[in-house]
């Protein structure tokens, strides 16, 4: 579905990857881990082209190296960003239309259905400015407004960031819910290793930049290294 | 009384000329945060072209050069966006302003010299004469302009709440990033604004010249009042620049008429008055929305 190669990029002089190399199946959901700063916020940006980068990204059976943002959504790439991004002043179902953008027809922009029964909250918030919701309901608008656009993939950056522990639970089930019921691949970048790599097939270990650790997410959650770094035992 | 129903419908056509140029400012405000200096000498550069394809040497009938004047203004206002101030995208907005004030020369010296530097007429769309009902009288050109002026704002606001284009530019302006990743381009968003913002000003044009007059100076005493219109309304609102623009007439006119030592030399200084008194009791104008957000 997605891979990387020879991926490198930064911010003006600042490289921030270097080489990496990182691929998604078709269907799966793969976790990268990683310290602050190791750059895996940079990676989901290059990947969805938000930030310039040089080597290949393949998404889809496409070369997508080059390709802006907008055009790496239309193929299907789906990105929620760090801070969920949400149109803060516009209503809770602006923002799912606005997911649907590139939907054809009105009535597509308007199918919430699905999405309301998946996080119910919404649907009571349905006519609330986006900037009013807690943040575990503005990461669920956030999901719900990526997955509005039927995307083949979607890159989640940091979903449990600031929720509480029981929210958080929560919502990695639903995430796990649409790979399931859709089939939707999926590369979540966490600091929660436990929660992401028991629903995650694969996962990799950023450190500066570069890929230290890469293997099966059962695997990692038995690495003694993992559990020491990231899973505090 | 009937001299007061008189001066307020003054105050409000006059009101409703700063409030759609007010507008137009806004629609290039709200997408990018820029202060287009030149919105007024675009609006009068496509007057012109109103001028040339009606009353001037094509002698097409006024309703249509007006329509084709608009079209011009979209097509100018977005090449101006693509071609003049994308170039300074990455540039701060004082930088891009300057870039505005560039043009608003340039245009204003283009238009001169394509054109004409004496001053010219230019037919009105509706009938002459005037409505007049117990002692109050308007002219169907005012009655007109009014009316038509208020019915695009109302459409301009129609198009941003429920259409996919308009909801697509707020969301640009809103949120540039987001707005790229559900596949909005965010730089034909703001050439679209650009578009609308100078086919507005085309019909404002259209509206103000059959009044007054026709030159290559007929927008800049607007442009002074369609900002302040604005900053009253609160900068980021279609609505509130409108109203604002409105009030402003209104304030005017009244002023103008019931304060003697303020008369016709003052009016423009009480507009201001009453804009430093919103400001300080409203910082963010009327109708602008205050920066709260739940992080």
């Amino acid at each position: 579905m997605l891979e990387a190669t020879g991926l490198s990029a930064g911010y003006g002089p600042i490289s921030v990857l270097e080489d990496l190399e990182l691929h998604v199946d078709e269907g799966e959901i793969v976790v990268v881990l990683g310290a602050n700063g190791a750059g895996k916020t940079t990676t989901l940006r290059a990947l969805s082209g938000l930030i310039n980068s040089k080597g290949t990204v393949r998404f889809a059976g496409a070369d997508i190296s080059r390709a802006k943002p907008d055009a790496r959504a239309k193929l299907g790439l789906g990105h929620i960003p760090e801070g969920r991004g949400t149109f803060s002043f516009l209503s809770v179902e602006d923002n799912l239309r606005l997911g649907g953008h590139l939907l054809k027809g009105r009535q597509g922009r308007h199918a919430f259905d699905t999405w309301f029964e998946l996080f119910p909250i919404l649907a009571e918030r349905r006519k609330q400015a986006a900037g009013s919701l807690s943040g575990g309901e503005q990461q669920m608008l956030a999901v719900a407004r990526a997955l509005m656009g039927r995307p083949k993939m979607l890159l989640l950056d940091e979903p449990s960031m600031g929720l509480a522990p029981m929210v958080t639970a929560s919502l990695f089930q639903k995430i796990e819910a649409v790979n399931q019921q859709f089939g939707t691949s999926m590369l979540i970048v966490e600091q929660n290793a436990n929660l992401s790599l028991k629903i995650a097939a694969r996962g990799y270990v950023l450190e500066s930049g570069r890929v230290v650790l890469h293997g099966k997410a059962e695997e990692l959650l038995d690495d003694d290294g993992i559990r020491r770094a990231y899973l505090g035992s | 009384m009937t001299l007061l129903v008189q001066r307020l419908i003054d105050g409000v056509q006059s009101g409703v000329l700063y409030g759609s140029i007010a507008l137009a400012l806004v629609l290039v405000y709200r997408a990018t945060g820029l202060l287009n200096f030149a919105t007024g000498e675009i609006a009068m550069f496509c007057t012109f072209i109103i001028w040339e394809l009606g009353g001037g040497h094509s002698g097409l009938p006024i309703v249509v050069a007006i329509i084709g004047g608009m079209i011009f203004g979209f097509v100018f206002g977005a090449g101006l966006e693509r071609f003049v101030i994308r170039p300074f995208e990455k540039a701060d907005h004082l930088r891009q302003s300057m870039v505005t004030m560039g043009l608003f020369l340039g245009i204003n010296a283009l238009a001169g010299f394509l054109f004409s530097l004496d001053v010219q007429r230019l037919d009105s769309p509706f009938p002459a004469g005037r409505w007049t009902v117990g002692g109050v009288s308007i002219s169907y050109h005012k009655l007109g302009s009014i009316v038509l002026l208020v019915l695009v704002a109302a459409g301009l606001r129609l198009l941003f709440a429920r259409t996919r284009i308009g909801l697509a530019m707020t969301g640009a302006a809103m949120n540039p990033t987001s707005a790229q990743l559900v596949g909005i381009n965010p730089s034909r968003m703001l050439s679209f604004g650009w578009g609308l913002s100078a086919a507005l000003g085309a019909l404002v044009g259209a509206m103000v010249a059959p009044d007054l007059f026709l030159s290559t100076n007929m927008m800049q005493t607007l442009l002074l009042y369609g900002m302040a219109a604005a900053v009253l309304g609160g900068m980021d609102s279609y609505v509130g620049a409108l109203v604002g623009g409105v009030a402003l007439g209104v304030i005017q006119a009244l002023a103008g008429g019931y304060i003697a030592f303020i008369g016709t030399q003052l009016q423009l200084a009480v507009a201001f008055a009453a804009i430093i008194i919103v400001l300080l009791v409203k910082p963010e104008g009327l109708f602008g929305k205050r920066q709260v957000e739940r992080v």
